[in-house]
This record gives C-alpha cells, sequence and structure tokens, in this order.
C-alpha cells in the first residue's frame, strides 16, 4: 500500500512538471535523398514549441565529418499563432561517396526562475544567469552518395582574358581568370603558370563568395602579370565540373592565347643606376679617424673654457642694502639672534651703513 | 610694564630652552588677542611652550588632541539628551576657555578644523539653535606638523587666514640641545608660577594699543601687503607666476596690531621697518598662496616674502 502511495505521487510529480514545461518537437522539413560527391544541398531542420518558450535558448551547432561539410545557412526564428517556431537551413556537401547518416545534436536551455528573478532584481551576490541544459533529439538524415571525380561541382563558368596581345620585350601583358557561379566554389584550388621563357608574377587569388542556399556563390579571380623577351602562347585552362543541374559532368576549356612580344626595352636600360660608392680605400678610413680626434680635441677645449669661465664673487644678502634702515630690515628679516644688537644700533642711528657692513664681514654678526 | 614680561619669559625659561622667535610669537598672540599656528616637526616643544604659557597666565586652559576620528561635536560640544529631565540640554565642548591648544590640528579631517571657524572669527559658538559668547581672552594656539608628513590633512584657505601669524619652530643650537639633555635626564625642571592675571593681560593689551606707528610705516606696511598681490609693480615680474594670490586684507589688520607688539616687546613705544621685517614673514607666509609652477620648483614662500619685502622701498 505504502509503495503504491508512493509511485502515484511520483507520477503525479512528474505530471506536474512535464505540465509546467514548455514541449518541443524537432522535424526535418526539407533534405536531400541522393546527392554526388561535392554536391551541396540544403537541409532544413525545424524546431516547433507548443508555448512562445521565450525563456527557452536553443544552442544548435552543425558539425563537419571526414565525411560531409556542415555550413549553417540561415536561421529563424519567430512566433506564429503563439507558438515558436525555429528553422534552420545547413548546406551539407558531401566528401565521400556512400551511405551517409545525418545526426546533429541540439541543446535546449530554460532560463530558471530564480535566475530571471535575480537579474530583475539587479541581485549581486548570486549567479545571474542560469539555465536548465536538455539534449534535444533531432530526427537523422539518410543520403545515398554517389562517386564524383569533377574539379567542382555546381553551375560555374570559367573565362580567361589578357589586357594586350601584342607587346614590347619586358613589356607586362595582364592575364585575368575568372571562375564564376554557384556551387563548391570554396574548393577550387588556384592554377600555376608555367610557360617556357616566361617570368610570371601572380598575387593569391582573390576570392569574392558568400554562403547561400547554392552553396558558395560569387566569384574568384586570378591575376597573372608575364613578362617575355620572345613572343609565347598561354595555354589553355581546364576545369572539371560537375552540372548540379543537368547531373553530368563537363569539361570548362580556355582558348588558347599567343602573344606576340616585339623587340623594345633592353634589360640593362629599365634598371636603376647605383650611386653608391663601395670605396673602402685607406683615405675613408684616415678621414673617419681625423674626425674623431677632432671632436675629442674640441670637446676637451670646451670643458677647459667651461671650467675657467670668469666667475661672479658671492654676495652677502645685506650687501644691496645702502641705508641704514634698509640694511636693519634685511637683518631683522632674518630674525636671527646674532644681528639682534645690530638691528637696535641700526635703528638708534648709533652705526652707519658702512660702519655696519664692515662689521658684519668681519664677524658675521656677532658682536 | 615689560617687567611682567619679563617675568613671563622668566617662569617660561624654567621648561622651555631656547625657542625664543616661538616665545615671542606667542607672546606677540597673547597681546594682539590673535590665533597663533606653530608648525614643526615632532619633538620641538611646542607644545610644551604652549602650556607653559598658559601656566604662567593663570588663565582657564584647555587642550584637544586632534585625532583623524575627531568630530565637530568633540571641540564645540553638542545637545545631548538628558532622560532624568526628559528633555534636551546643551554640553559645552572644551572651546569654551581662554587658551586653547589645539595640538597637532592637522591630524583631524577639513571638517573638524572648519568647526574652529566661528569661535575664532566671532568668538562665539553656535549650537542648535543657540549662540554662545566665549570668554575674553580666548586664544587658538594651534600645532601642527608640516604638510610633507605622513597622515595629515592640509587646513583649508579660510581656516589658515584666521591664524594671525604661522610660526615655524626649528632645531635648538647644540648647546640648547644639551641643556635640554641634562635638564630632562636630571628631572630638574621646577614648576610654573602664574604671574599675569587677567586683569594684567588687559592692561598690557591696552599698553600694546599705545604704542605708536608713524603714518609712513603705515604706508609702508601696506604697500608690503599690496606687493605680494602685485609684485610686477615692484619689479618683481620674475615672482608674479609663482604667486597665485597674494595676502589678504586680514593680513593688514593683523600687522597693525602685531608691529606694535613686537615694538612693545623690545620695550620701544613706536614702530620702526625692522619691527615689520621681523615679523612679515609669520604674518605672511600662511596667507600667500603658491601656485603649482611654485610648488613644482621648490619655491620657499619665505623666500619670496623675502625678495617682496627686500624691493618694497624703505620710508
Amino acid at each position: 500500500m505504502r509503495q503504491s502511495l508512493g509511485k502515484i505521487g511520483l507520477l503525479w510529480l512528474l505530471i506536474v512538471m512535464s505540465l509546467n514545461a514548455a514541449q518541443y518537437h524537432w522535424s526535418v522539413l526539407k533534405a536531400p535523398t541522393q546527392l554526388h560527391v561535392g554536391e551541396g544541398a540544403i537541409i532544413r531542420y525545424q524546431c516547433l514549441f507548443d508555448t512562445s518558450a521565450g525563456d527557452y535558448t536553443v544552442v544548435f551547432k552543425p558539425t563537419s565529418l571526414k565525411e560531409y561539410k556542415a555550413s549553417m545557412v540561415t536561421q529563424d526564428d519567430r512566433v506564429s499563432n503563439g507558438k515558436r517556431v525555429l528553422q534552420f537551413d545547413v548546406l551539407i556537401t558531401p566528401i565521400v561517396a556512400g551511405a551517409l547518416d545525418i545526426r546533429f545534436d541540439a541543446l535546449i536551455r530554460h532560463t530558471t526562475f530564480a535566475s530571471i528573478e535575480n537579474a530583475s532584481l539587479g541581485r549581486d551576490n548570486v549567479k545571474k544567469y542560469d539555465f536548465n541544459d536538455e539534449k534535444a533529439i533531432i530526427p537523422s538524415v539518410k543520403i545515398s552518395v554517389l562517386e564524383n571525380t569533377a574539379d567542382l561541382s555546381g553551375e560555374i563558368t570559367l573565362d580567361v582574358g589578357v589586357d594586350k596581345v601584342k607587346v614590347r620585350s619586358h613589356e607586362p601583358v595582364h592575364l585575368s581568370l575568372y571562375v564564376r557561379g554557384h556551387g563548391n566554389l570554396n574548393e577550387f584550388v588556384p592554377y600555376e603558370l608555367n610557360i617556357s621563357g616566361v617570368k610570371h608574377f601572380s598575387e593569391p587569388a582573390y576570392r569574392e563568395l558568400t554562403l547561400g542556399v547554392n552553396g558558395y556563390e560569387g566569384e574568384i579571380r586570378q591575376e597573372f602579370a608575364l613578362v617575355a623577351e620572345k613572343s609565347y602562347v598561354i595555354p589553355s585552362f581546364n576545369l572539371s565540373v560537375f552540372d548540379t543541374k543537368r547531373h553530368k559532368t563537363k569539361i570548362l576549356r580556355s582558348q588558347p592565347i599567343t602573344i606576340e612580344v616585339q623587340k623594345g626595352y633592353v634589360a640593362s636600360n629599365l634598371l636603376d643606376t647605383q650611386s653608391l660608392s663601395h670605396d673602402t680605400s685607406w683615405k675613408r678610413y684616415a678621414t673617419y679617424a681625423f674626425v674623431m680626434l677632432l671632436g675629442a680635441a674640441v670637446s676637451e677645449i670646451l670643458r677647459w673654457l667651461w671650467k675657467h669661465r670668469p666667475r661672479k664673487k658671492g654676495k652677502a644678502f645685506w650687501d644691496t642694502a645702502t641705508t641704514a634702515k634698509e640694511l636693519s630690515v634685511l637683518l631683522a628679516m632674518k630674525n636671527d639672534s646674532r644681528y639682534r644688537d645690530m638691528v637696535q644700533m641700526l635703528d638708534e642711528g648709533a652705526i652707519s651703513v658702512h660702519e655696519a657692513k664692515k662689521k658684519l664681514r668681519v664677524t658675521g654678526g656677532k658682536q | 610694564m615689560i617687567e611682567k614680561i619679563d617675568a613671563i619669559r622668566t617662569e617660561m625659561a624654567k621648561v622651555v630652552v631656547g625657542q625664543d622667535n616661538m616665545i615671542d610669537g606667542l607672546l606677540i598672540g597673547l597681546l594682539c588677542e590673535g590665533h597663533i599656528l606653530i608648525e614643526g616637526i615632532p619633538g620641538l616643544a611646542k607644545t610644551t611652550t604652549v602650556k607653559a604659557l598658559a601656566q604662567t597666565l593663570g588663565l582657564d586652559f584647555k587642550r584637544v588632541q586632534f585625532t583623524p576620528d575627531l568630530l565637530p561635536s568633540d571641540i564645540l560640544g553638542a545637545e545631548v539628551y538628558d532622560p532624568q529631565k526628559n528633555q534636551f540640554k546643551i554640553k559645552k565642548g572644551p572651546i569654551f576657555t581662554n587658551l586653547l591648544l589645539s595640538d597637532e590640528i592637522n591630524r583631524a579631517p577639513a571638517k573638524v578644523q572648519s568647526a574652529l571657524l566661528e569661535a575664532m572669527q566671532e568668538r562665539q559658538v553656535t549650537l542648535s539653535d543657540q549662540s554662545f559668547e566665549l570668554s575674553s581672552p580666548f586664544l587658538v594656539m594651534a600645532t601642527q606638523n608640516p604638510i610633507e608628513n605622513e597622515g595629515v590633512y592640509p587646513l583649508p584657505e579660510a581656516q589658515l587666514d584666521r591664524f594671525m601669524l604661522k610660526i615655524k619652530v626649528g632645531y635648538n643650537s647644540a648647546q640648547e640641545e644639551l641643556l635640554i639633555a641634562r635638564r630632562i635626564a636630571s628631572k630638574s625642571s621646577e614648576s610654573i608660577n602664574a604671574v599675569v592675571d587677567s586683569v594684567t593681560l588687559q592692561q598690557l593689551q591696552e599698553a600694546v594699543k599705545m604704542v605708536h606707528v608713524d603714518e609712513e610705516v603705515e604706508r609702508y606696511m601696506i604697500t608690503l601687503v599690496r606687493a605680494t598681490r602685485e609684485p610686477q609693480n615692484f619689479g618683481l615680474e620674475s615672482i608674479k607666476r609663482y604667486i597665485q594670490f597674494g595676502a589678504s586684507p586680514r593680513v593688514s589688520i593683523d600687522m597693525f596690531k602685531a608691529v606694535r607688539a613686537v615694538a612693545f616687546l623690545k620695550g620701544k613705544d613706536f614702530v620702526t621697518p625692522s619691527d615689520i621685517a621681523s615679523i612679515v614673514k609669520d604674518l605672511m607666509r600662511h596667507r600667500i598662496v603658491l601656485s603649482y609652477e611654485a610648488e613644482a620648483e621648490g619655491i620657499d614662500v619665505d623666500t619670496l616674502i623675502e625678495q617682496i619685502v627686500t624691493a618694497v622701498p624703505v620710508p
């Protein structure tokens, strides 16, 4: 009887807890069943709550594995008919052929009531943000991946052009190569040029790509500067692409370009003349030694002159006084008992200023 | 009358060795009813001298040791509740005395120092809604450690201006120090007798007022005070930037009183410029506000005063 009561109580508690918590449901709205290697496609996940669930945070970060690459393209969070709906578009690009079973994890974080209260009251002695974490179950997606040996996949074009086809020797030709479109453009490996008798200069490939529902979309540009003394041919560039629209591989090929090089500049004329001499004769070192010795001698002379500069003889503070009253004021101001009698004599006119100064010089104020 | 002053000096000499300038300054303050601020490092008999002076006068004397936790009510007094009579009553503080020794005044914060402002200027104290007259004479003799010392609060300018003199106390001579050490070691200091009562003190103060000051000397004093405000008018352009504020009109008022006392202490009945020169630094050093440039360059206010006195023509 007692055990039954316990079970009933536990069941009631679970029911109350489940009633208080918001319910949610994950589903897959859109997913491909078959793909080729390198062909990207969107999988759309949806998380539907049964309430507005404002105090819930969903942490969904799809991770790539060695079989596929996963990138979050968009995520949408809205409330529809009083219910919170989250949608995530994840771009999947298979790396190897075979059967793919894609399973992602998500974390449902429920902000605790205590932490909401603490944050709103501004309590500073407690943890302000606290969550109850729960791992969500997300349905898996199965995709059959077919073999594909093409360099890239998608809808892609290749354009190659030069700024001029006739130049003088040592005059550069600028070659531009564009790969445009959408697909797995991020996988593009830049070309390396190697034309016999031609010096070429290039910068890293410039990629202007954005991630979208069609994969990486935009443009990749490679710039080369080619310099030669003789005419040459820029060979054709080849790129194999799996066309995701027609589901077949095609080769994009540019036309070879002949560059006619005429006689023109001579290499030595293009270089700057060297102005620095590298004279290391004994005269140079003798000059250095002479300048150093001269500096030392000048500083020694200046030091001697400073040491023997004419200096004023020290004056006593009373020397500026010209009258007896002035002298008595200067002495009295010192508040020194040595001058007390002298001040009195000066005030009484018992001693002249000259006599007083004479006495001060001899005795320093003592009578 | 001068023999009374000599009697005070003799009594004080029983416990104080040397420090003639400090004793003269205290006597000037006593004769002119001016408050005195004594500054010096610890151990130079500042407190001993003030206590000795109080004892020779036979006046009511109180001492307050200023500390960082002192409150204004600890000096002035406060309205306290009497539970037996079920009413508030005024409990007067130690300021109700003739001679108040404010020992180490700059150890207390500014609010406590400022509590003395009304008492020093108006010679009255207001507690709650009542004002109380202080007894006459009322003198504040404060001692302080130099500002550079640890744990001190500088006195506010308004407070400093209320002190007639700021006396700087220096070390005794070697001979005096030997005498002090011998006297303390043998515990042979004598007790001090009160040689002057309040009536005699009043007579002395009246006698000081009778000392003659020539009109030219009066003008000289005003010129000296004004020279601290406009030193450039006396060929001292170079020191103008060191002075933020010159001496206040209170200096002129106090100088007119103090120089009479200086002459009186010398046994004269007239004032000469040398009397002014001997007291001018004590009168002005705490009332001239130096600029930050002066502080940065380590310019001493006494040096500036000496330059000003030297520059002003003596009548």
